[in-house]
């Protein structure tokens, strides 16, 4: 692959897929929007390196997505190391950058961090990024039926955590 | 998945949009595409410098520790951002290195720990 070529090609990939990593990096490692932009970058540097060696864009994009998902694991162990350093130290926590919405956003994010990984990385995969299950067995690893039992916990989980949005979801679909 | 289990799901996207990219979301990454020798020109070296020159190298049963002075700990994570040099090349090792946490049996190994000293130039 030559130069304007690989270029190109990146140009497009990123353009194809920038929106959805920002997006499910934020998901994975809790709303903070800077980390998450960190996490995408870095996911893309590593999709820039790995770029000759791929001949289909579509496991590029499962490979990419894998990679995003481990860098997001590693950005909230970095956190929940910081966190420790700072507690050592008596530092004041640097400042998170939390969603505006502090209210009904926090409670969803927070029932989110509530979930084990498997579960908060298949649930996000699917649910809240559309990937089909397919899709998120090959970026996590896993056989699709591992994928649909931790999206089926996670949502018995989420339904009990946020009851109130759950029954709002039934109300709307009940005929008047 | 029941039609009820759907429209939980879509009440939590509606309710819980994820930002979209930043502005200069393309412009940082042809940045970092070029590499650390252009990011540090970039965002100047003071950060870097400190960070640098704040490792120890401790000798220790598991191989060469790193040890970064609490200062430089302390100028990194008030950074709050990856925008800072600091943050960006150096945070990685440094929270590896000071990876007390061990989390699903993963310590650093000591060639985890070699592998940071040649990042580090150490």
């Amino acid at each position: 692959m030559d130069t304007v070529t690989r270029e190109a090609a990146f140009q497009a990939f990123v353009a194809s897929h920038r929106a959805r990593a920002v997006s499910l990096a934020w998901r994975l490692v809790g709303g903070d929007a800077a980390a998450a932009e960190d996490v995408a970058q870095d996911a893309f540097v590593q999709a820039w390196r790995a770029l000759p060696g791929f001949r289909e864009e579509a496991a590029l994009s499962t490979w990419f997505f894998r990679i995003l998902v481990r860098e997001a694991h590693a950005a909230r162990r970095r956190g929940r190391l910081r966190s420790f350093w700072n507690e050592l130290t008596g530092q004041e926590p640097a400042e998170r950058r939390a969603p505006a919405d502090g209210g009904l956003q926090r409670r969803i994010l927070a029932a989110l961090e509530s979930l084990p990984r498997g579960q908060r990385e298949a649930f996000a995969l699917v649910h809240l990024e559309g990937f089909s299950v397919t899709e998120a067995a090959a970026v996590l690893g896993s056989a699709p039926g591992t994928i649909k039992s931790h999206v089926h916990r996670a949502l018995v989980h989420l339904r009990s955590e946020l009851a109130d949005l759950a029954e709002e979801g039934e109300a709307r679909n009940e005929p008047e | 998945m029941s039609l009820n289990d759907e429209r939980f799901a879509a009440r939590l996207r509606e309710a819980c949009p994820a930002p979209p990219p930043s502005a200069d979301f393309d412009g940082r990454l042809a940045r970092r595409r070029r590499g650390r020798p252009a990011l540090l020109a970039w965002a100047g070296g003071t950060a870097l410098a400190a960070a640098a020159a704040g490792f120890l190298l401790a000798p220790t049963a598991l191989g060469p520790l790193m040890v970064p002075q609490p200062e430089v700990v302390a100028s990194v994570t008030s950074a709050g951002s990856v925008e800072s040099v600091a943050s960006a090349a150096h945070s990685d090792e440094l929270y590896a290195v000071l990876d007390l946490e061990a989390e699903d049996g993963n310590d650093l190994l000591p060639e985890d720990y070699a592998e940071l000293a040649d990042s580090l130039d150490l």
